[in-house]
């Protein structure tokens, strides 16, 4: 048992240094680490202007994106563990609550009826459209709460029905605006739809520090909570669970961060969805180890799949939705196969 | 009982009414009375260039110049454009970018009896020309196609191209942070290149999603883009402080061209217009 333990933290120690090792040396401009040093340590002394740039390059542009695609990827993944846990449901991804759809419609919104040229004022500049998108995100997890409060008790059913309603509306509003935008509008559309961490940028690290990176860490000692959860409500709140309170607190701050992310990188499926699954197939264990294991993955898998996103076909990008879903259902198929068993419990 | 007697009278009416029209029709006009819908800009503008623009009875959303177009029934995008809807305007002659319109609704127009157009276009004064011509054929316009092209030639011939190393990057549209950059075989691609300034992205199809990586890499001397794209962005400032865009050249000069979409994009007999504003512009730069 602890034998097999520890061979999985060595693979994940091993796969997290050669990801990183590989996200901080690819990119467009090849950037040496003597540059760095010099950079950083003697003011970037001796460098020819290209050398400059390229690190420039480096703590501007990718030094951020890396970040941004560490916390993006562990908040999706995390809220991924957690609501499949809290709903004792493999199928719930943070999308089926309606938070990525309803922020696709407000982003629509926002790029055929121009709403976030309202906002425009200059100190917000590029981000008055993340913050309609924000807005839309927070009105579906406000939306799908309200409805389907019972005297401060969730009934997880209607939260579902609900989402449900709320995917099928958002998705045919996006329909809606897609067929009255123009043909810049739908291609802005269409990349948002798609999702990017093409914008990342230090204010976007620091904002999701100050909002994700608690909750983060909140969530990562909900452990036993989920536990209790696995029994069923009514078993949890005999072992002294509060039910009530634990549910609303874990759906609010889940709902948070992937508002968050969803908002700042556009809609980056699958991550969510499948990574709890491929941890629960490699090894069961309790809610504890899912939910740290599930940031851990899901923050590899983002930087991974982001570095593929912006090499292999330079100088162009890829939509990082595709490459997560290439990469991560294989393993899942591959994993599903080979653990029917294991399913099957 | 009353309600069929209703509507037989009804339809009757509407048959009798429709006849009616259609005699009209018939003494009206020995040739065709072209009712047309055109799906790019670039064929709106020719065919009110050859004086037919109160014949088009719909238009794409590319369609914006000239303002008569703001009456004109609006079909959608090209993408978008099914049989039933574009039969609604009662066309008889649809003119349509080669291979954009799929092969169904082309087919079900057909079916339906109306003429549609395949065109094609080299983003160049020839092949500028060459689609000019092309319409007027079709419209029985042959004689005002050359005279308008007479004057389109004159006005490129007060045009000079002045070749410079200047690197020049059309910025088009932003999602959630990957820039679009033109390409080549685009036409502000083509515009850039027709001045005598660089594409660098010239070697790559369409419209390129670009890493902010390799914008840096490039390093642009002069930004380009449409009004209504520095809008959505929320001004010049919002352009400059874009990731990738700031680190380059062009953004610490504050080197940004802006011109009207539908002129820079069209291609049309406007081309000359369009050629001189942008080197006018580009002038200021150096």
């Amino acid at each position: 048992m602890l034998r097999k333990k520890s061979i999985w933290y060595g693979v994940l120690a091993v796969l997290t240094v050669g990801i990183f090792l590989y996200a901080l040396s690819a990119g467009a401009m090849s950037i040496s680490l003597k540059t760095l040093i010099s950079y950083f340590f003697s003011n970037g002394d001796g460098l020819s202007s290209e050398e400059m740039m390229s690190a420039k390059v480096f703590v501007n542009l990718r030094g951020p994106r890396i970040l941004l695609a560490i916390i993006i990827g562990a908040s999706l993944a995390l809220s991924g563990a957690v609501l499949q846990g809290l709903f004792r449901n493999p199928l719930v991804d943070p999308g089926l609550i309606g938070i990525s759809s309803m922020a696709s419609t407000f982003a629509a919104f926002s790029i055929v009826l121009g709403i976030h040229e309202w906002f425009s004022a200059s100190w917000m500049g590029l981000f008055a459209q993340n913050l309609v998108t924000f807005i839309g995100a927070s009105l579906a997890v406000i939306v799908a709460i309200f409805l389907s409060n019972r005297n401060g008790n969730l009934s997880v059913i209607t939260l579902l029905l609900v989402g449900i309603a709320l995917n099928a509306l958002g998705g045919s509003i996006t329909g809606l605006m897609s067929y009255l935008s123009n043909d810049d509008q739908l291609r802005n559309l269409i990349f948002w739809l798609m999702g990017s961490l093409g914008a990342a940028s230090w204010t976007k690290v620091l904002l999701l520090t100050i909002f994700n990176v608690p909750i983060i860490f909140l969530l990562l000692s909900k452990g036993k909570v989920l536990d209790s959860f696995s029994l069923g409500e009514e078993d949890a709140l005999y072992i002294g669970t509060n039910v009530k309170r634990e549910k609303m607190l874990l759906i609010v701050f889940t709902s948070f961060i992937v508002s968050t992310s969803v908002s700042l990188t556009g809609v980056i499926g699958f991550v969510g969805l499948v990574v709890p699954h491929i941890i629960r197939l490699f090894m069961q264990r309790g809610s504890g180890f899912l939910l740290i294991n599930s940031a851990w993955i899901g923050a590899l898998l983002l930087l991974f799949s982001d570095t593929l996103a912006r090499t292999i076909v330079l100088p162009k990008e890829l939509p990082i939705g595709i490459i997560t879903s290439l990469i991560g259902t294989p393993i899942f198929l591959f994993m599903v196969i080979k653990n029917k068993k294991a399913l099957r419990s | 009982m009353k309600k069929i007697l209703f509507y037989t009278i009804a339809i009757l009416f509407f048959a009798a009414c429709q006849s009616e029209n259609n005699a009209q029709d018939e003494v009206q006009n020995e040739t065709i009375e072209w009712r047309i819908v055109s799906l790019k800009g670039v064929y709106t503008e020719m065919i009110f260039d050859l004086g037919m623009g109160d014949k088009i009875v719909g238009v794409d959303v590319t369609s914006a110049f000239p303002d008569a177009v703001n009456g004109i029934a609006k079909v959608g995008h090209i993408s978008g454009v099914t049989a039933s809807g574009l039969s609604s305007v009662n066309p008889n002659l649809v003119f349509y970018p080669k291979e954009e319109l799929s092969a169904e609704v082309l087919k079900q127009l057909e079916d339906l009896g109306i003429q549609c157009v395949a065109l094609e276009q080299d983003f160049t004064a020839e092949g500028t020309e060459k689609l000019f011509k092309k319409i007027a054929e079709v419209l029985g316009k042959a004689t005002e196609a050359d005279s308008a092209l007479e004057k389109f030639r004159a006005d490129m011939r007060g045009f000079q191209a002045a070749p410079s190393s200047k690197k020049i990057c059309f910025i088009y549209a932003r999602g959630a942070g990957t820039v679009m950059v033109a390409g080549g075989n685009t036409p502000m691609g083509a515009l850039i290149k027709l001045v005598g300034a660089v594409n660098p992205f010239e070697s790559y199809d369409g419209f390129v999603p670009l890493n902010a990586e390799a914008m840096v890499k490039e390093n642009p001397d002069v930004f380009f883009m449409f009004e209504t794209g520095v809008q959505s962005l929320g001004g010049e400032n919002a352009v400059f402080a874009m990731e990738g865009v700031s680190l380059t050249t062009g953004a610490k000069n504050k080197s940004l061209i802006v011109m009207d979409g539908s002129l820079a994009s069209s291609f049309g007999l406007r081309l000359p217009q369009a050629l001189i504003e942008l080197q006018t512009k580009l002038n200021k730069f150096n």
